[in-house]
């Protein structure tokens, strides 16, 4: 995935540093995509390397380099827009589970033992999407009340659209959950018919 | 405590149908709490007992303090009247009343202003986003919009128990969604209890305990903190 368009379309709002970047990133993104701080600045080194960003000022910090505050130039914005309309991918996600591989030796155990590990594993998914369900429900929750007490247009469409990513992301992950805890039980019943 | 269950067996025909063994299960006000399982685990059997349509072969039901085993019919029928609002797997729609007349039902018979009861009738078929469909039979609606006149119709009597066996089953999952949402505001802002059967994970998802249901026996159960206790 791209972590170079993701900070090319945050730098487009306003110019930044690193830190803002990761807060903004985490805010729209951070229930599904952890991005460390490194990712950040090595691809940023790159973006400038490349005349996509350049740096636009410099803030002097008690004990500390100075806080480098990047923007995006025209040819990002080109690189940007370029991006935005590429067509996606056309083929399915790679799929890899450990449970593949312990099935390859599943003679070599109790098949108790493995069906025990997929009811786990059906927990720990389960747990999740509680998890996220109470994130989208708290998110969806104060979009509402934000946008029934904003008077201003502009405002609300900005309310409207974080929520809508928001959403659309967790909702993402939550089908993601969903699908890993129906393949479970379908397994855990083809299992169980096997011994 | 709202709902308990003290040892609660159930069985059907005779003994050769062990619906529900020992089931033992507290439920706070305000909980929301989705049961799972697959399909003859006990889930609508404990569903009625709650509702105290079942009477337990053996144990206790308890519903805001009220011992069901121990009331007449009478009383279990006004019990239910003032406190359960049920949304059942069938949605038991009268086939010659309208949306409209199947919501106010519950609340006709107590003999209540029936321009009030028109007006809240009218409200909840808006939540449920029936607003063009209030005066349609139930065979002029598609079997998702006779689920959500069901919806409506248990919230009809504001009852602080809410019991729904499946209550999106026939909805597509955008508006199971708005469906659940609803739900979930109620209970959180009303501070109502919810208990719903449910086969989706992600409608279970809504709730804030989910009890796994496997022959008859509790045998998980999930909370929001997400610790996973696994029996
Ligand atoms: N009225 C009845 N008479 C006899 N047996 C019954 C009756 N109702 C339910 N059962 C049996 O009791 C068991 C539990 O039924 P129940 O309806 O509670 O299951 P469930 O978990 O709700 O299943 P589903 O997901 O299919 O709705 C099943 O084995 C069923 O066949
Ligand atoms: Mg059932």
């Amino acid at each position: 995935m791209s972590v170079k368009h993701a900070l090319l379309g945050l730098l487009t709002e306003n110019p930044k540093h690193g830190y803002d970047l990761k807060r903004d990133f985490d805010d729209r993104l951070g229930d599904i995509w952890n991005l460390n701080y490194g990712q950040i600045y090595t691809t940023l080194e790159r973006l400038v390397r490349d005349g996509l960003v350049e740096l636009f000022d410099e803030v002097s910090q008690e004990d500390r380099p100075d806080k480098k505050i990047y923007r995006i130039t025209s040819s990002g914005r080109n690189e940007l827009r370029h991006w935005l309309v590429q067509p996606l991918k056309h083929e399915p996600r790679t799929l890899r589970d450990e449970l593949f591989l312990k099935l390859l030796f599943i003679d070599l155990t109790d098949p108790e033992l493995i069906l025990q590990q997929i009811r786990e594993q059906h927990s720990v998914y389960m747990a999740h999407m509680m998890q996220l369900t109470n994130r989208k429900y708290q998110i969806d929750g104060s979009a509402r009340r934000a946008i029934e007490n904003t008077h201003d247009d502009t405002e609300r469409r900005r309310i409207e659209r974080n929520r809508l990513v928001s959403l659309v992301v967790l909702d993402a992950a939550l089908f993601h959950a969903e699908a890993d805890i129906r393949w479970l039980k379908h397994s855990e019943a083809r299992i169980k018919e096997l011994v | 405590m709202t709902v308990q269950l003290h040892n609660v067996s159930h069985e059907y025909n005779y003994g050769k149908v062990q619906a529900l063994r020992g089931i033992n299960l507290d439920i706070r006000a305000g909980q929301f709490v989705a049961i799972m399982g697959a399909s003859g685990s006990g889930k609508s059997t404990l569903l009625h007992l709650i509702a105290g349509l079942t009477q337990p072969r053996d144990g206790d039901v308890i519903v805001l303090g009220h011992h069901l085993g121990k009331l007449s019919d009478n009383d279990l029928t006004l019990f239910r009247r003032r406190n359960i609002g049920l949304i059942f797997q069938a949605f038991n729609l009268l086939p010659t009343m309208t949306a409209l007349e199947n919501v106010m039902l519950p609340l006709i018979i107590d003999g209540k202003s029936k321009r009030e009861i028109r007006a809240r009738g009218e409200h909840l078929l808006r939540l449920v986003q029936l607003t063009d469909r209030m005066d349609h039979r139930p065979d002029e609606l598609s079997g998702g919009q006779q689920q959500r006149v069901a919806i409506a119709r248990a919230l009809m009597n504001e009852a602080p128990v809410l019991l729904a066996d499946e209550p999106t089953g026939n909805l597509d999952s955008k508006s199971g969604e708005d469906i659940l949402y609803l739900l979930r505001e109620l209970v959180e802002r009303e501070n109502r209890t919810m208990v719903m059967v449910t086969h989706d994970p992600r409608a279970a998802a809504y709730a804030d305990r989910i009890i796994t249901l496997s022959d008859g026996q509790i045998s998980e159960e999930l909370g929001i903190v997400a610790e996973v206790m696994v029996s």
